[in-house]
């Protein structure tokens, strides 16, 4: 049975054993400024998903995650969503380790950050992404995507011409980037709280935005 | 690693003699004084002995790399780091082994080619050939020697650009190159001259071809064009065991420089090579690696892109069976705007080979509308082998367009059915498909090679497993 779990770390390194399907959600602005987590995928079959966001401006974070595949037939899927402006820094690690003992495994990994520019004279948001795959099984599909990009005058635009006017455009274009994969997850009281705090710093992002 | 490499205790060679035809060859294990010997034979000028004997200082001082392929069974002090060229002629044809001969004939090489590639024949037949291009070549302005004749005739473009973009502190492998480097190809290609045939090391007469610690300098002056092809995909037979390469590249404005490298050492090297190039306002790099032989091969080749509207391409293959080890991928660095690139890399590892993938993409703040787009791919034939992928993406400035994907899986159970229900061997089959996966590399490159590259492919695929 697959439960959502909004996932909070009490601990700066962590393992976890997944022996059942589980669905988990990472709140990266929630997270402390160096976090490592590992998900060891211990029994057969099990499936294991892991979503993440931060929308930030400003402080410098590191988030290391793996996920070792460990038993035949597991399946993995993590994808993480990074907005980003002002003086934030991120910086993800994502290993995808699938032992010898794992035949059969399916695993994908994705980062996908957009970065905001500042005015000219502030500073600029940076993005490190460290994907990784270490793979000793062959019956297996392994992958990993990172995208980097912005929002520019030509995606404001397109909006524009639809009647929408650049702060709204603006707005439905980084709830849509942030919550894509978010509306997934099944509703919980906890997830109203942090939907109302994301649309709090999409609002301020609005204001800082430049075209 | 012994920071104190000490002199082992040989009759062999007492001091060093500068006889005129006599065979010279250093001590083994590495000094000041082979150091000073290598330079002195060499006739060098002063200013490269200090270099050479600076960076054997960095060179102590630094340590064995924390990453990557498992380098803690070279053993330094069991090295010759000096052969004079003629030295290595003197191989039997009956001392090759047998299966480097089949390999040879599978591959469809002619005799007299065979006997030079296996360091047997004098020199390859066609010199007059060769002394054609070389005239073709001269009255263009373009300048193709062996480095340590570069030195000595055009000391000023040397000393302008020798060690600018790899300078001995950067690894440890480099500051060994710089100490005791020998041979390698020295290319200055003028402003505006195109040159349209590929150039390769075969064609520098007179020189070592194959040497341990090799260092290139190409320059490509302002809209210059050359395509430069290193090695061959015949096994290349080596008694010395580590080999490390230096490669530098300048590539002007709007000029465009391809560097295809096609390896297929013995299995009892190590390959550890530094190569760089920086590009320039509207020009090309291109670097085409094929990593196909070697115990372990390090390397990554990488490009600066300091001028507005570079580019860069890098295509990097990598076959490794049992006992091997390829770790290899590329940088790219985008410094200035406008900048794009493309990094393709496919692997395959087999019989308990591995391959491993590792690469920097970053793009440096001010590098505005830049684009690029990393593709890693890899087939892992068997559970024996191994194939991992570490790309970092550094992104530090917003206005950028940069993608990555990389997937690592077997062949397709479906795609070989298809295939056999067409009347293809089971071995065919695997042979079509890993070719086509390799297609996108395998075509870029010069046709000869091409095809042989096929055909060993062809060979690598027979009877493997799974």
């Amino acid at each position: 049975m697959e439960k959502s779990i909004f996932y909070q770390p009490t601990h700066p390194k962590e393992e976890i054993i997944v022996t059942n399907d589980q669905t988990f959600v990472l709140f990266g602005n929630d997270l402390p400024n160096e976090q490592e987590i590992i998900f060891r995928l211990v029994k057969r079959g099990v499936k294991l998903n892991l979503l993440g966001f931060e929308a930030r401006t400003e402080g410098e974070k590191i988030l290391r995650i793996r996920l070792r595949h460990e038993a035949k037939d597991t399946v993995s899927r993590f994808d993480f969503r990074s907005l980003l402006q002002g003086n934030a820094q991120s910086t993800l690690y994502g290993m995808i380790a699938i032992e010898a003992s794992a035949p059969g495994a399916d695993a994908h990994f994705s980062h996908r950050t957009i970065l905001l520019a500042g005015k000219a004279g502030e500073s600029e948001p940076r993005v490190q992404t460290v994907p990784g795959l270490e793979i000793k099984a062959d019956e297996v599909k392994a992958g990993h995507a990172a995208t980097v990009g912005t929002i520019d005058a030509g995606d404001i635009y397109y909006l524009n011409s639809r009647g929408i006017a650049d702060h709204a455009a603006l707005k439905l274009l980084l709830e849509g980037f942030l919550q894509e994969k978010f509306l997934e997850i099944e509703r919980n009281m906890q997830h109203k709280k942090n939907m109302r705090m994301i649309q709090n710093i999409i609002d301020s992002s609005i204001i800082s935005f430049s075209l | 690693m012994k920071k104190n490499i000490e002199h082992p205790q040989e009759n062999y060679q007492a001091g060093f003699h500068m006889p005129e035809n006599a065979v010279f060859k250093t001590r083994k294990g590495l000094s000041e004084e082979v150091i000073r010997q290598i330079s002195a034979y060499k006739k060098e000028p002063k200013w490269m002995l200090e270099f050479r004997l600076k960076a054997y200082q960095i060179f102590l001082k630094k340590s064995l790399p924390k990453w990557g392929a498992d380098l803690s069974t070279i053993h330094f002090d069991d090295i010759y780091y000096y052969l004079k060229p003629t030295d290595k002629q003197k191989r039997n044809w009956n001392d090759v082994p047998t299966d480097i001969k089949t390999t040879f004939d599978r591959l469809g090489i002619p005799q007299a080619e065979q006997k030079y590639l296996a360091g047997v024949g004098a020199q390859y037949e066609s010199e007059v050939v060769y002394h054609n291009l070389q005239k073709s070549l001269e009255d263009k302005g373009v300048i193709f020697l062996d480095t340590d004749q570069a030195l000595q005739k055009h000391p000023e473009i040397f000393k302008k650009y020798f060690s600018t973009i790899v300078p001995p502190g950067d690894n440890m492998f480099a500051a060994l190159n710089s100490a005791v480097w020998s041979g390698g190809s020295f290319l200055y290609i003028p402003k505006g001259v195109h040159v349209e045939l590929p150039l390769q090391a075969y064609f520098r007469i007179n020189a070592q071809k194959m040497g341990q610690f090799e260092r290139t300098l190409i320059i490509a002056e302002e809209g210059a064009s050359v395509h430069y092809v290193e090695g061959c995909t015949a096994p290349t037979y080596s008694s010395e065991s580590l080999h490390s390469a230096v490669v530098e590249i300048i590539v002007k404005p709007t000029a465009r420089v391809r560097y295809t490298t096609i390896q297929n050492w013995a299995k009892n090297v190590y390959n550890l090579v530094t190569k760089r190039a920086v590009a320039y306002e509207n020009a090309i790099m291109e670097w085409h690696d094929g990593n196909l032989g070697s115990k372990i091969t390090m390397k990554y080749p990488s490009v600066y892109l300091l001028g507005d509207g570079a580019r860069a391409e890098i295509l990097s293959l990598a076959f490794a069976g049992g006992g091997q080890h390829q770790d290899a991928g590329g940088k790219v660095i985008h410094v200035a705007p406008n900048t794009s690139s493309r990094i393709i890399s496919k692997s395959i590892s087999k019989a308990g080979g591995r391959t491993s993938y590792r690469g920097l993409l970053e793009v440096q703040p001010g590098a505005k509308n830049v684009k690029s787009r990393v593709v890693c791919d890899a087939l892992i034939l068997d559970h024996a082998s191994r194939s991992d992928t570490y790309p970092t993406m550094k992104i530090q400035e917003p206005s950028t367009h940069i993608e990555h994907e990389a997937s690592v899986s077997k062949i397709s159970e479906e795609q070989l059915f298809y295939l056999q229900s067409r009347g293809f061997t089971e071995d065919e089959a695997r042979g079509m498909i890993v070719n086509g996966f390799f297609a996108p590399i395998v075509k870029e490159l010069p046709m000869e090679y091409a095809v042989e590259m096929n055909r060993l492919i062809n060979m690598e695929m027979e009877g493997s497993i799974g």
